[in-house]
């Protein structure tokens, strides 16, 4: 197995703000996990990361392997203090996110909204 | 021509001062020529700016005509609109310093890395370098620009605005504090959510859904986890024991120190504004949810 290393700013430059870039990110990303090597992502020299655009790429991510693969064959290097929060808050949404399925999240969303509704 | 008396909006009772705002403005939305009268305008604060600006633009859009009396206008009041590049969309710019006001920026769309890069260019001229900032730490300073981001960004991925997304601000030094107010003229956050999910019953209690934790309206085939950026945005500004309130539709929630409170609006708000205070404080340690119980 091989790591192979996907320097972000090559791919988005050193803003890393929407969906769209997210999504590039990720189709690189998922080529390289589906030929059984391993992924590190090189975060220098961005400079703007936001949540959007992580939950489409590292987020996304995590619909398509199983975590403990992912943990073992997924690399993010070079991050400062505050995209470190970032990355870990994105990574534990989606966790969340694909544990559930559909019926489990409406059955949450209708429990906040009767919550509501008796404020 | 219809006369709209613009009100004065004060940088007090905003909630009020807004709804007489809007309440003027609704002939703008159906009459294709107006003139804006501020005889009754004695000040106007970032929030009222804002939503006049997108009010020209979309009847832009329209092809309507808009047009200001300049012989209404006190010369305080000029200052303003003057500072705040306002009076730049009616084709009559000026040199005048901006002093302490964060000018209007309109982006259209937001696609290309040029748009984003100029957008970040905006934030970091307009906002961080300018010589009226108290100092602060480069991770405020990045906690700041990605909040911003992550709210303008999303105006291009869920709002359908017309006219794109608008900012605008002040800063204040002496108080060391900072407001920024994100518009859009879209469908409204409140609208969106209430069309996602057709059991919630207020416009009020849509804005709390979507602060909520991996709460968003996108979802679908293209199945990826969303919902962090108003969230990550709450959770900044309570950390910073700074403030925001948010208007969409007729619904308004506003989160402060002391809690958050909310209210209906009567006149329907065309879009989504968000206003955001931040305080220039490094004491604080901005720990988001990832690091605490959610």
């Amino acid at each position: 197995m091989n790591k192979e290393v996907i320097v972000v700013t090559a791919i988005c430059g050193p803003h890393c703000v929407g969906p769209d870039d997210g999504m590039a990110l990720f189709e690189k990303m998922l080529s390289i996990l589906k030929s059984g090597n391993s992924v590190c992502l090189d975060f220098s020299s961005v400079e703007t990361l936001t949540t959007s655009f992580l939950n489409a790429s590292v987020g996304k991510i995590f619909g398509k392997f199983d975590y403990a693969d992912l943990e073992a064959r997924l690399q993010l290097i070079n991050l400062d203090t505050v995209d470190q929060q970032s990355v870990s808050l994105v990574i534990k949404n989606a966790k969340e996110h694909f544990a559930k399925n559909q019926e489990i999240r409406q059955a949450e969303n209708d429990i906040v909204r009767k919550a509501h509704e008796e404020d | 021509m219809v006369q709209i008396r613009i009100p004065s909006v004060s940088l007090e009772s905003t909630i009020s001062n807004i709804e007489r705002l809007l309440q003027s403005l609704l002939p703008s939305y159906q009459e294709e020529q107006i003139t804006l009268d501020f005889t009754e305008c004695r000040f106007i604060a970032a929030n009222g700016i804002t939503i006049l600006a997108g009010m020209k633009l979309v009847r832009d859009t329209k092809g309507f005509q808009t047009q200001i009396d300049m012989t209404t206008i006190s010369e305080s009041v000029k200052k303003v609109l003057m500072k705040w590049r306002f009076l730049d969309l009616f084709g009559q710019g000026c040199s005048l310093s901006k002093g302490t006001s964060i000018p209007i920026y309109v982006q259209r769309e937001f696609s290309a890395k040029e748009q984003k890069l100029e957008t970040v260019n905006y934030i970091e001229c307009e906002i961080f370098q300018r010589s009226e900032m108290p100092q602060m730490s480069d991770i405020l300073k990045k906690h700041i620009k990605n909040a911003l981001l992550e709210v303008f960004g999303n105006i291009f991925y869920h709002s359908n605005s017309q006219i794109g997304g608008i900012v605008c601000g002040q800063i204040y030094p002496n108080i060391k504090q900072i407001q920024i107010i994100v518009y859009d003229a879209g469908k409204g956050l409140a609208k969106c959510v209430r069309d996602f999910d057709s059991m919630i019953s207020s416009d009020v209690d849509a804005i709390k859904w979507a602060l909520r934790y991996g709460t968003s309206t996108l979802s679908g085939e293209n199945d990826s986890p969303r919902g962090l950026g108003l969230f990550i945005l709450d959770q900044f500004i309570n950390a910073n024991e700074g403030e925001f309130c948010i208007y969409a539709n007729n619904g308004v929630v506003q989160d402060r120190k002391d809690g958050q409170t909310s209210h209906t609006l009567n006149t329907a708000f065309s879009g989504t504004l968000i206003d955001m205070r931040i305080n220039i404080k490094d004491d604080v340690k901005y720990i988001l949810a990832s690091e605490k119980e959610v």
